[in-house]
């Protein structure tokens, strides 16, 4: 069994050929970060092959937990190989990962990807002289495209030497590193002196940790690199920085031909408007507002219609109850069968068109470039108030679903904007939310086109709001995190690609529906409709009632203090979902018009609107809860990010109900209480609350990291 | 009567199948996967599995 790895800069096509090499189904994000983790697969064309796909990483130095991923597997496992995935547009900033990978001593190949947008760049690379001035293969390929695909296939099959032309820097470094290299003779291989030689010149201290020189050694290296350090009037880590940048400018002097002066390509053209500083977020929330109006409720609107009235409403009951009497089955199974299951995953899976349009919506707006440039206008907005800019690439992962937004927090360096990022990320409307807020879109606010939008708005105002009031508190105090991302250009969707992620969305959806959903319904049917002496009983006498009123109370400040709405914010803890077909379930599944009436008869539109703030906010499901726990390794930051989100969901949905019923000027003192207490509550955590001073050791700790990253 | 108990006996098995693929071996295998596939772990969870087999 052979080894490759796949490595290179973030959002440089590894996913994309990974995918194609392998066959795997892993998800392509256009944006950085999207490997959190390394992932593997066989190659498809030589099963022999094991590709082992990295996370994205500028440089082999511990600064980021994917840094130290990708570095630790190369330096213990050392792969047979490794295939460097360089985006050709960007192959100054590429070509310096490529140098320390060559420092590695493990043989190499450069995949050229993009190399098809070099045309539109007015710029060519000669490919020949670029391999013959590193000493390694290079090969032009379109992972996008699939261009040139095989002859990397070939290349990665070929049995390839360590490389022997390393970069060779200024003489005198050279010297210097030649010397550290004769410290560590007969403790490393070989192979692999010059990288621990560059590494302890870095003073990297992993590096030092690890090699546990004797004192007489580290005491020569240190006044070895003390020398250098006189000789260059330069720290150390810079020195070879600027030596591994004076190398590249070398080599492109001699490959890359620019043909003309620098224009404005369309993508820059289209980025003037897109990211204009005041056009940005009326731009983006006029797009997300056509994505979820024409999603939830328009066009997905027609499907779900369908499948609530007809399929589910009367095709399949109609045929299992026919099919059940004539097998003589009993009443209470049949019950169970045509309301509990056929009535509560149906009621579920009604709203897979509405789904499966909003994922085309939005995996075309990521796949052509424009979610990346979202991700950058944040930046400018969420550093304003103190937060990074990568806390909004969880948040739009989270979009699908809250697990791997929460996974995804592991690109952020920060520990403490880590776990406040772990905190909020679950505030976007995941694909589970998107049910309630399309059952309460649709049912109390038909025809107005700001529900389902307001509620993706209301998830990101929480964000930030939260991010502004947590930041100023001595758990997560600290300067924002500097958030370098390069917007790729943008490009039509591609179909494959987007059918690939509403497949896998769509999939998801329905096999959840089919497991999760299917058992809830089963228990929660069998609970509202049999009281605590095991009696089949009509649901107003159940155990569900019974279980639901014990809450109820607390919930009638946010206007809807009623046991079924209660049941379905418990039992959403298990799954979303499970809201909406637990109010079908508990209002004894009657067909779709019924439904509506019944729900409208129930609840005020804005109490109904409470009940969607409170579960898009509220501690989101159990797999998600459980992802949290492993983020953050910890009980009681988990239970704290819970009691969180709870006190918050509690609070906005209280504050809507409230808020509308002194708008409809039938309120009593006891509203104006709960809503001047709301607001005090607010106003006092966004403006009046004084930030905490972040403690003196962590501030000179930080400010030693940004001194020693210049 | 006979088609109630089997009807039971497979919605009740599915409920128990259900319960322990998607909670009890989820939290053996420490795997905070979820089924939207997004997961980066995912592909990791599913090599390791086949390398221990």
């Amino acid at each position: 069994m052979k080894e490759i790895a796949l490595a290179g800069n973030a959002n440089s096509g590894k996913t994309t050929l990974f995918n194609y090499l392998t066959g795997a189904n892993q998800r392509v994000g256009n944006w950085p970060g999207v490997t959190v983790e390394r992932k593997a697969g066989y190659l498809k064309k030589d099963k022999a092959i094991l590709l082992q796909d990295l996370p994205g990483i500028y440089s082999l130095s511990p600064y980021t937990p994917e840094e130290l991923v990708t570095r630790k597997y190369l330096l213990e496992k050392r792969p047979d190989k490794i295939v460097d995935v360089v985006d050709a547009t960007n192959i100054e900033r590429n070509l310096y990962l490529t140098l320390q990978l060559l420092e590695t001593k493990i043989p190499l190949v450069v995949a050229l990807n993009m190399a098809d947008l070099l045309n539109k760049q007015g710029r060519r690379i000669n490919t020949k002289k670029l391999a013959y001035l590193l000493g390694i293969p290079v090969i032009k390929i379109s992972a996008l495209k699939r261009k040139n695909i095989d002859t990397l296939v070939g290349e990665m099959q070929k049995k390839q030497a360590t490389p022997e032309i390393i970069p060779k820097y200024d003489p005198r470094l050279e010297s210097a590193l030649a010397q550290i290299a004769k410290q560590l003779q007969g403790i490393v291989a070989k192979d692999e002196l010059r990288f621990y030689a560059i590494k302890l010149f870095e003073r990297d201290e992993q590096i030092q940790a690890e090699l546990k020189l004797d004192a007489k050694r580290q005491e020569t290296i240190a006044c070895l690199i003390q020398t250098a350090e006189k000789i260059f009037d330069d720290e150390s880590s810079s020195i070879i920085i600027n030596a591994r940048y004076d190398f590249i400018s070398r080599v492109m002097d001699q490959c890359v031909i620019d043909e003309g002066d620098f224009s404005l390509s369309i993508s820059d053209r289209i980025d003037l408007i897109v990211t204009n500083r005041f056009l940005a977020l009326p731009i983006f929330f006029g797009v997300m507002w056509v994505v979820y109006y024409l999603s939830i409720q328009v066009i997905g609107t027609a499907g779900s219609d369908w499948l609530n009235d007809v399929l589910f409403g009367k095709y399949i009951p109609n045929f299992t109850e026919e099919l059940l009497r004539s097998w003589h089955v009993a009443p209470f199974m049949q019950g169970l069968i045509i309301d509990g299951i056929i009535g509560g995953v149906g009621a579920v899976l009604g709203f897979l068109p509405q789904i499966m349009m909003l994922f085309l919506c939005l995996g075309i707006l990521e796949d052509c470039g424009y979610m990346s440039r979202i991700a950058f206008v944040m930046d400018r907005i969420f550093r304003r108030f103190n937060l990074s800019g990568k806390s909004f690439i969880p948040l739009l992962v989270s979009t699908g679903c809250g697990v791997p937004g929460i996974m995804a927090t592991r690109t952020i360096e920060a520990e403490k904007d880590r776990k406040m990022t772990i905190m909020l990320t679950t505030f976007m409307p995941c694909s589970a939310k998107l049910t309630v807020i399309a059952l309460i879109a649709g049912t109390f606010f038909k025809g107005q086109s700001l529900a389902a939008p307001a509620a993706y708005f209301l998830g990101i105002i929480a964000v930030i709001g939260s991010g502004i009031y947590l930041k100023k508190t001595a758990l997560f105090a600290g300067d924002p995190q500097p958030f370098v991302m390069e917007l790729p250009a943008y490009h039509l969707p591609k179909l494959d690609n987007i059918v690939r992620y509403v497949w896998l969305k769509s999939k998801g959806f329905v096999q959840k529906a089919g497991t999760i959903i299917f058992a809830s319904m089963v228990v929660i049917w069998f609970l509202s409709n049999f009281n605590f002496r095991l009696e089949q009983v009509p649901e107003e006498e159940s155990m569900l009632k019974g279980l639901g009123s014990l809450l109820a109370p607390v919930f009638v400040p946010l206007g809807f203090g009623d046991w079924r709405a209660v049941s379905a914010v418990l039992t959403g803890l298990i799954a979303k979902e499970n809201c909406v077909a637990t109010l079908q379930v508990a209002f004894g599944n009657p067909p779709q018009a019924r439904f509506d009436q019944l729900l409208i008869a129930a609840y005020t539109p804005m109490a109904a609107y409470a009940f969607l703030a409170f579960n898009l906010l509220c501690a989101p499901c159990f797999a998600a809860i459980g992802a949290m726990h492993k983020e953050y390794g910890d009980a009681s930051w988990t239970w704290r990010a819970i009691g969180y989100q709870t006190f918050l969901a509690y609070l906005v949905a209280m504050l809507i109900y409230q808020i509308s019923v002194l708008a409809s000027g039938n309120y009593s003192i006891y509203n104006v209480v709960l809503v001047l207490l709301g607001i005090t509550l607010i106003v006092y955590g966004l403006f009046i609350k004084k930030s905490k001073p972040q403690p003196l050791e962590q501030t000179i700790e930080m400010r030693g990291s940004e001194w020693s990253q210049r | 009567m006979v088609a109630t108990v089997i009807l039971g006996l497979v919605i009740f098995g599915l409920v128990a199948w259900v319960v322990y693929t998607r909670i009890i071996k989820q939290k053996n295998s420490e795997c905070g996967s979820c089924h939207n596939v997004g997961c980066p772990l995912v592909d990791v969870q599913k090599i390791d599995k086949k390398e221990h087999l």
